[in-house]
């Protein structure tokens, strides 16, 4: 179960924009494999629903976080979005009151894994019927 | 009071850093561009923490978005396509693309998406004089890909090992081929082509 409640951070991303922060090479690959090119996209798709079939994978303390007294988590899920399976990491941290982006890339488990997500969504069958 | 703090880890420890970033668009080109870089001395985190690129980077997009349709619309000209008659097929208000090419108009994303499509696929524009009819757009596209697909293919029989079939649909048919060529020295080389051919006659 996530440690977060995701509408909270989705809601973040829609009302609390200085609050949500993408860190470390977030926006970087959020370009280079999403198109999503500054930090408003990204928030604007995050809000717009866009992480589709979103998937929870687990939570795990923050490695970096330099007060080990106040563990901080990290809630990491796989989304897809049209042919692409992506993965997001974020997290809050309560002191400074922001939430961090700490990942946002494809997913190393594309091809099958995206092939069930879109089954699971009945986007599979839909594009095959179609045409028919 | 400097209020400053790292978002990550609440440290006020930041060192701040140029660092340059290449911004591309298709058809538009680059631009390398220097953008802040806030690095957390405690927690290592590293970004835009607060918000000081966006309106750069957003500029530098928005101009070679601009420079994409600009060569675009040069491209079509030297290929004399003329703009009325894609205005026409696309069903878009004449002049819309001089206007954009003149800067006198921004064209919406919608209309940079457009454009890219057509440099890219022009049998668009027949598929779209074809009201956008299925079974026309696909003999349209496949005849683009045989097209395509024809020079490739060297039809000296001698040097070819060749395998092929046939699906057909009452409507339809699907001729492929398969080619093994072979290099000068008549050894078996790693090439293989495959043909698609249809006919919905």
């Amino acid at each position: 179960m996530s440690y977060y409640r995701y509408t909270d951070f989705k809601k973040a991303c829609e009302n609390d924009r200085d609050n949500v922060i993408p860190i470390n090479n977030v926006l970087e690959n959020a370009r280079n494999d999403f198109n999503l090119n500054t930090k408003s996209q990204l928030l604007d798709f995050i809000q717009n629903d866009g992480l589709e079939n979103l998937t929870f994978i687990n939570t795990k303390d923050w490695e970096n976080n330099p007060n080990k007294d106040k563990p901080i988590k990290v809630d990491a899920y796989e989304f897809t979005s049209m042919y692409k399976l992506g993965y997001i990491a974020f997290m809050h941290n309560d002191e400074t009151n922001k939430w961090l982006i700490k990942s946002f890339h494809l997913s190393s488990n594309r091809n099958i894994a995206i092939y069930f997500a879109m089954e699971k969504a009945g986007l599979i069958n839909k594009l095959e019927e179609e045409h028919e | 009071m400097n209020k400053q703090r790292c978002p990550a880890c609440g440290s006020i420890d930041i060192i701040e850093e140029k660092k340059s970033i290449l911004i591309k668009e298709p058809f538009g080109g680059q631009d390398n561009i220097e953008i802040h870089e806030n690095i957390c001395s405690i927690c290592g985190s590293r970004g835009d923490f607060f918000n000081q690129n966006e309106t750069l980077i957003d500029e530098t997009i928005k101009k070679l978005k601009q420079k994409s349709i600009e060569n675009i619309l040069n491209y079509f000209i030297d290929s004399k396509m003329s703009m009325s008659s894609i205005e026409r097929a696309l069903e878009i208000p004449q002049r819309t693309l001089t206007k954009w090419k003149n800067r006198t108009n921004a064209p919406s994303s919608a209309g940079i998406a457009l454009m890219r499509f057509i440099k890219l696929f022009p049998w668009l524009l027949e598929v779209s004089e074809n009201k956008y009819d299925y079974s026309e757009a696909q003999k349209i596209h496949i005849n683009a890909a045989i097209q395509k697909l024809l020079p490739e293919i060297d039809f000296c029989k001698e040097i070819f090992v060749e395998a092929g079939g046939m699906v057909a649909t009452s409507g339809s048919a699907l001729l492929y081929k398969y080619y093994e060529k072979r290099n000068i020295n008549n050894q078996e080389k790693v090439f293989n082509v495959v043909t698609l051919v249809t006919s919905t006659e």
